[in-house]
C-alpha cells in the first residue's frame, strides 16, 4: 500500500455493559471485527484504556455499494477504576468480537485487634 | 402560495437553529447513546461483476443463532436470540450493548446462486458471499455451420 492512500482510521467508542456484585466488577465491550491480537488493554495507575484494531483491505474489483460502517477502524474507550478494584488481578477475554474484563474487588480489610501489651 | 410566504419568515431563524445545534449533535454523537440509531446491525455491502459480498458487524452471537435466507432478488438476516440475560446476583451500572432479535433485509442487484451462498462468522464480523446465479452470467452460445 502507498503511503499516500494511508489515512487515519476511524476511532469509535465501543458500547459497553458494567456489571457489579459484591465481590467484582464485570465490563463487557462490544468490538465487532477484533480480535485477541488486535486488542490492547493499558492500565496506567487507576485509569483503564481498552483499545482495539481491525484493518480491512478492500478486494480488488470490488465495489463498496452499501457503507454502514468504515471497512478500518479503531475502538477506545477509558475508564477510570475505583479504589475497591484489585488492580494486580484484573482478567480479560476476547472472544467473538466481544471483549470481557472481570475486575475482582479488593478483600476488605478484616478489622484487626491490636492488643497493647503491658509493660 | 401563502404557506411559502410563511415559511420563508422563517427561514433565518432555521438558519441560526441549525447553526447552534449542529455542533452540539455533533459533540453528542461522540456519546454512543445520544448517536442516531441506524438500522442494527450495520452492513457493508461490496457488488463485483460476479458476486456480492457483505459483511455485518455483530458481535457475541453464533453462527447457528443465524438464519440467512434468500426469495426471488430478497436476501434476509434474521437473528432470534432472546435479550442476554443479566450475569446472576449483579446490578447492572451501565447497558449501552445492543442485544436480542432484529432482522433485515436487501434487494440484490442480480439474481444469485442459492446453492452457493456462503457465510462464516469471525471476530464478531459475519461475511457473506453471494455468487451471481450461472443464468445470468453472459453465454458464449457457438454457432455450428
Amino acid at each position: 500500500m502507498n503511503e499516500q492512500t494511508k489515512t487515519e482510521p476511524t476511532v469509535i467508542i465501543p458500547r459497553v455493559d458494567i456489571y457489579e456484585n459484591d465481590s467484582e466488577v464485570l465490563l463487557i465491550a462490544d468490538m465487532p471485527g477484533v480480535n485477541d491480537k488486535g486488542v490492547d488493554i493499558d492500565l496506567q495507575r487507576n485509569c483503564l484504556t481498552i483499545k482495539g484494531t481491525r484493518q480491512e483491505n478492500t478486494e480488488e474489483g470490488l465495489e463498496l455499494t452499501n457503507a454502514e460502517f468504515q471497512p478500518s477502524f479503531c475502538y477506545e474507550r477509558q475508564f477510570t477504576l475505583g479504589d475497591t478494584i484489585d488492580l494486580d488481578s484484573i482478567t480479560a477475554s476476547m472472544k467473538d468480537g466481544v471483549l470481557r474484563l472481570t475486575m475482582p474487588k479488593v478483600k476488605e480489610a478484616a478489622p484487626r485487634r491490636i492488643e497493647v501489651k503491658m509493660a | 402560495m401563502r404557506n411559502m410566504a410563511r415559511q420563508s419568515v422563517w427561514t433565518p431563524w432555521h438558519e441560526l437553529h441549525n447553526t447552534l445545534t449542529s455542533p452540539l449533535e455533533s459533540l453528542l454523537g461522540l456519546i454512543p447513546e445520544f448517536r442516531p440509531q441506524f438500522d442494527y446491525p450495520p452492513v457493508n455491502v461490496w457488488k463485483g461483476e460476479n458476486l456480492i459480498k457483505m459483511s455485518v458487524k455483530l458481535p457475541g452471537v453464533k453462527l447457528e443463532d443465524i438464519d440467512i435466507s434468500l426469495k426471488h432478488d430478497t436476501l434476509t438476516i434474521k437473528c432470534a436470540l432472546p435479550a442476554e440475560a443479566m450475569p446472576e446476583g449483579h446490578v447492572a451500572r451501565r447497558q449501552e450493548r445492543i442485544n436480542g432479535s432484529w432482522q433485515r433485509s436487501f434487494s440484490l442487484p442480480f439474481a444469485v446462486d442459492s446453492d452457493a451462498i456462503e457465510a462464516n462468522y469471525k471476530d464478531g464480523i459475519l461475511s457473506i458471499t453471494l455468487p451471481k446465479a450461472k443464468a445470468e452470467m453472459p453465454r458464449k452460445i457457438s454457432v455450428n455451420q
